[in-house]
């Protein structure tokens, strides 16, 4: 009888301890799963998921909609030449003036205004006052001057064309609570803020709690004087297994995954109540022949080198299908490396023709003489070693392409390598960087705002990593002097359509370097648990930039 | 015997020091820890020379090492960021060395690595001394039961259920088990068990939630061991209960229960002790995989993530803590063997 009576307690201690994550639930609560925990908050994070936070708590000066149209968030109006707030100097240089809407409040309550702009410059210009991000910044920018509480100007030292996102004006981090932690440590690197402690921030959500290893919890914002966020409360909750994502996802444990593998499209479409849309991304996964840096000596590489090759490789590989079948529907095969918004109407694309690709290598002098179907020339056999990361994805191209290549008599090796060899420095002996390739897929981000490539360091003449400069980052050795002067031109051209125009041109420069070959936009996947969120309101509004997927959240709608 | 532990500790020195330069020479040919950095062309070259410098990644590698173990402090480095053949930034080391308490600042959180230990460390306690205990108990429950029921049909059963979970790798335990009771339970609409994490993330952060989502990771680390450490006990009990003083205890009339427990259980517990010691270290680590799926913020999450991102000097100190623990507890054990068996004396 005793040991019946106990069996039956541990029998209804265990019930008990299962049924209780159920309870009553007023609030409502969004729960997102979160693949990677960020070390800190942005800006002290440089990973996607330290800067993804951004979105819920923040806002910047303006944002960008669906089409990428521009419109101002904190300031009263975007400028530019137009209305006389973008100002060309007398020496070329451009000067932005920008106004700050009046009445706005971070989220404990404090007014925004034009002191915590000038903080952010103050520390982006001394890198000893904060390890962050500096990019340009110091390089382009003047001076700054606050002419009111609300009113401030920036002077770069240059023609600035991309005064709106790059080495742009911003407010991101409040004066009032970092100014005394810059006063006492020298350094804001300390400040409890990029732990999570005390954040504060202007945007529909405010940062409650960061439980390290677990989740951050974020709350409506009170002072937030913008569209009201519909949550009351949205957790992020960090789990790193991608099939432990999906099970949390089907035993409702979250209500939003996104950033997930193609591969998964189907699991999730199949759980009950979970819909699945994309958004298109701007990491272009993309071929890069070695052109001009064969095993890293800086000359022509003896394949590659040849046009007619390069072109006959990538016409023996039909990349639509490609995309179609290994990515999805609809997937962009991106023809540059700029975003599409900036293309050329008549920017050159080689179609899929194996036909013209057999012909172009018969015409470069690549038959296979042996006939072992491998295509030679003066006792060389035509195979290139292929690299690329282990992502799955990738891999899954690598094998495909070497099945088209095999059908024109063109040999591959496949080498996956893990991504930190590959990335690798020059001093590292990173296989890019010591041009130890002869053609890599990998994905090399643009800017989603911009037509420029500016990126000198991976395209341009003279940037071919060597034991002189091991700091160059073009691996591959392109070089043309035309797409390095027209790129140039475009970086420091202010009137939008001259700048476009030169973009266009730039554009087919690019594309006549031969090295870089687009198939696919890597798009962004999101599943939504539609008994939780409104999914056609989700849908209507997910986030409008590559790094940048939850900026409006606030019309993201409870189901009803 | 106290002659015994200084000597033992006196060889465990080298020995640290060895598995040290070893994980650390590893860890520096593997790859650039700032090799993340190379796919986005806002990080300007300056940035990245000055984290270099910041890390000392450009120095000889044997500079390196003595700087981690012994410091960096007031270190000067000249960098020239303009590639104008001129120093004009200057980097100071500020870096106090292993040897005292100082293993350098994570380079992906931005702060000390004992800080970051310091985050992690008291969950993973919380789960392997739990999951320690459950398999203790259940090791020898199962282990004395099947010892006193041998070649029956319930040790038949209990033997080929030790083989098969045995036999199975904890990451494939870890799914079936979420499979089953987190997924099918919710399918037939019974109570299931929680996939992830310590707490409901929409919960009150209770004690019944953190046993809740402590049931399946306390299982998967425990099922496997249970299944090995039980056959042990089995063994062993089968050798005592044959032997000459159980015979002895039970022709004086003492209770059988008082024979198992008191005397039998003592010395069939010997081997268990090895295994416990042996595995104590693993509890400071974390159980790697099983806190990589169930998302438990401990010691084996934080070391996949620092792997992942290359994230060398928490990687280095975290081996060389569990390098240490493991000879530390090593040594324990063998103290606590002497303790238990008097048979057992030391050179």
């Amino acid at each position: 009888m005793v040991k019946k009576l106990r069996f039956i307690t541990l029998a209804l201690f265990l019930l008990a301890l299962t049924v209780g994550a159920a309870g009553a639930q007023d609030e409502k609560v969004l729960v997102i799963g979160w693949e990677q925990e960020p070390p800190k908050l942005s800006p002290w994070a440089d990973n996607t998921f330290g800067t993804l936070i951004y979105g819920f708590t923040n806002r910047d000066l303006w944002d960008w909609d669906v089409n990428r149209d521009i419109y101002p968030v904190m300031a009263e109006e975007v400028p530019t030449l137009e209305n006389g707030l973008v100002e060309t100097l007398e020496n070329g240089n451009t000067r932005v003036t920008v106004k700050l809407r009046e009445g706005m409040k971070w989220s404990d309550g404090e007014p925004v205004t034009t002191a915590d702009c000038q903080f952010w410059h103050e520390v982006k210009m001394d890198p000893a006052k904060g390890a962050i991000q500096r990019e340009n910044y110091p390089d382009v920018v003047e001076s700054f001057e606050v002419v009111d509480d609300y009113t401030m100007t920036i002077t770069y030292n240059k023609p600035w064309p991309d005064y709106t996102f790059d080495s742009e004006i911003n407010c991101y981090l409040p004066e009032h609570v970092l100014r005394p932690v810059l006063e006492a440590d020298g350094t804001i690197d300390n400040a409890p803020f990029g732990s999570g402690e005390g954040v504060v921030g202007y945007g529909p959500y405010k940062f409650d709690e960061w439980v390290i290893g677990s989740q951050i919890t974020l709350s409506k914002n009170p002072n937030w004087d913008g569209e009201p966020g519909k949550f009351d409360k949205i957790i992020l909750r960090f789990i790193t297994d991608s099939a432990q994502m999906l099970n949390a996802m089907e035993a409702g444990e979250i209500d939003v995954a996104f950033n997930w593998a193609d591969d998964l499209v189907d699991s999730y479409s199949a759980i009950d109540g979970v819909e699945v849309f994309k958004t298109d991304g701007v990491y272009g996964d993309a071929i890069w022949m070695n052109v001009g840096n064969f095993k890293g000596t800086g000359e022509p590489h003896p394949m590659l080198g040849d046009p007619k090759v390069r072109e006959a490789i990538i016409r023996a590989i039909d990349r639509i299908s490609l995309a179609e079948d290994l990515v999805g529907e609809g997937v962009t095969v991106p023809k540059s490396w700029t975003p599409e918004a900036f293309w050329a109407p008549d920017l050159p694309y080689w179609d899929y023709d194996p036909e013209l690709a057999n012909q172009l290598l018969d015409e470069a002098g690549w038959v296979d003489s042996n006939d072992n179907g491998v295509r030679d020339k003066d006792g060389q056999e035509l195979v290139l070693r292929f690299f690329t990361t282990t992502r799955q994805i990738r891999m899954d191209y690598q094998v495909v392409i070497q099945e088209y290549l095999n059908e024109v008599g063109v040999g591959t090796q496949l080498l996956p390598v893990p991504s930190n060899i590959l990335f690798a420095s020059f001093n590292d002996r990173g296989i890019l960087d010591t041009g130890d390739f002869d053609l890599a897929l990998f994905a090399l981000s643009s800017n989603p705002l911009s037509p420029a490539f500016s990126a000198p360091d991976w395209f341009g003449c003279g940037n071919t990593p060597s034991a002189e400069k091991p700091t160059g980052k073009n691996g591959w050795g392109s070089c043309s002097e035309e797409f390095d002067r027209l790129d140039l031109e475009v970086s420091s051209t202010v009137d939008p359509e001259k700048r476009l125009e030169l973009a266009h041109q730039a554009q087919k420069a690019f594309f006549d370097m031969g090295f870089w070959h687009g198939l696919y936009l890597r798009p962004t996947w999101y599943a939504i648990n539609s008994t939780v969120v409104n999914v056609d309101e989700a849908v209507k509004s997910p986030g409008t930039l590559s790094a940048n997927y939850f900026n409006n959240i606030e019309f993201w709608q409870p189901a009803q | 015997m106290g002659k015994y532990i200084i000597q033992r500790a006196l060889q465990a020195i080298p020995l640290v020091l060895i598995v040290t330069v070893l994980v650390f020479s590893l860890m520096k040919i593997s790859g650039d820890p700032l090799a993340y950095l190379a796919q986005d062309p806002r990080v300007t070259e300056r940035d990245r020379l000055v984290l270099r410098a910041k890390y000392g990644l450009d120095d000889p590698l044997v500079l390196q090492f003595v700087h981690w173990v012994f410091g960096d402090e007031g270190y000067v480095r000249s960098l020239d960021t303009d590639q104008n053949g001129e120093p004009d930034t200057t980097v100071v080391g500020e870096r106090r060395g292993i040897i005292r308490g100082d293993f350098g600042d994570s380079i992906r959180f931005r702060k000390p690595v004992t800080d970051v230990i310091g985050q992690f460390l008291p969950n993973t306690l919380l789960l392997g001394t739990t999951a320690l205990t459950v398999t203790i108990i259940m090791a020898l429950v199962i282990g004395i039961f099947a010892a006193l029921r041998q070649y029956t049909l319930a040790d038949n059963i209990i033997t080929t259920g030790a083989f098969i979970t045995y036999s199975m790798p904890s990451f494939l335990l870890a799914l079936v088990l979420v499979q089953i009771f987190s997924i099918q339970f919710r399918r037939w609409g019974l109570p299931s068990l929680p996939v992830s994490g310590m707490y409901d993330p929409r919960g009150d952060n209770s004690v019944d939630e953190l046993i809740r989502h402590m049931i399946l990771p306390v299982l998967t680390l425990s099922l496997i061991n249970i299944a090995g450490w039980s056959r042990y006990i089995r063994s062993t009990m089968l050798e005592v209960i044959s032997s000459d003083y159980i015979r002895t205890a039970r022709s004086k009339g003492i209770s059988e229960r008082r024979v198992i427990f008191l005397h039998g259980l003592k010395n069939a517990s010997l081997p268990l002790v090895t295994l416990i010691g042996l595995n104590l270290p693993f509890i400071l680590s974390g159980a790697v995989i099983t806190e990589t799926i169930f998302s438990w913020p401990g010691m084996g999450y934080m070391y996949i993530n620092a792997l992942e991102q290359f994230d060398a000097q928490l990687v280095v100190a975290f081996v060389l803590m569990l390098a240490v623990a493991v000879v530390v507890f090593q040594l324990l054990t063998d103290v606590v063997y002497a303790w238990l068996d008097p048979r057992i004396r030391y050179d």
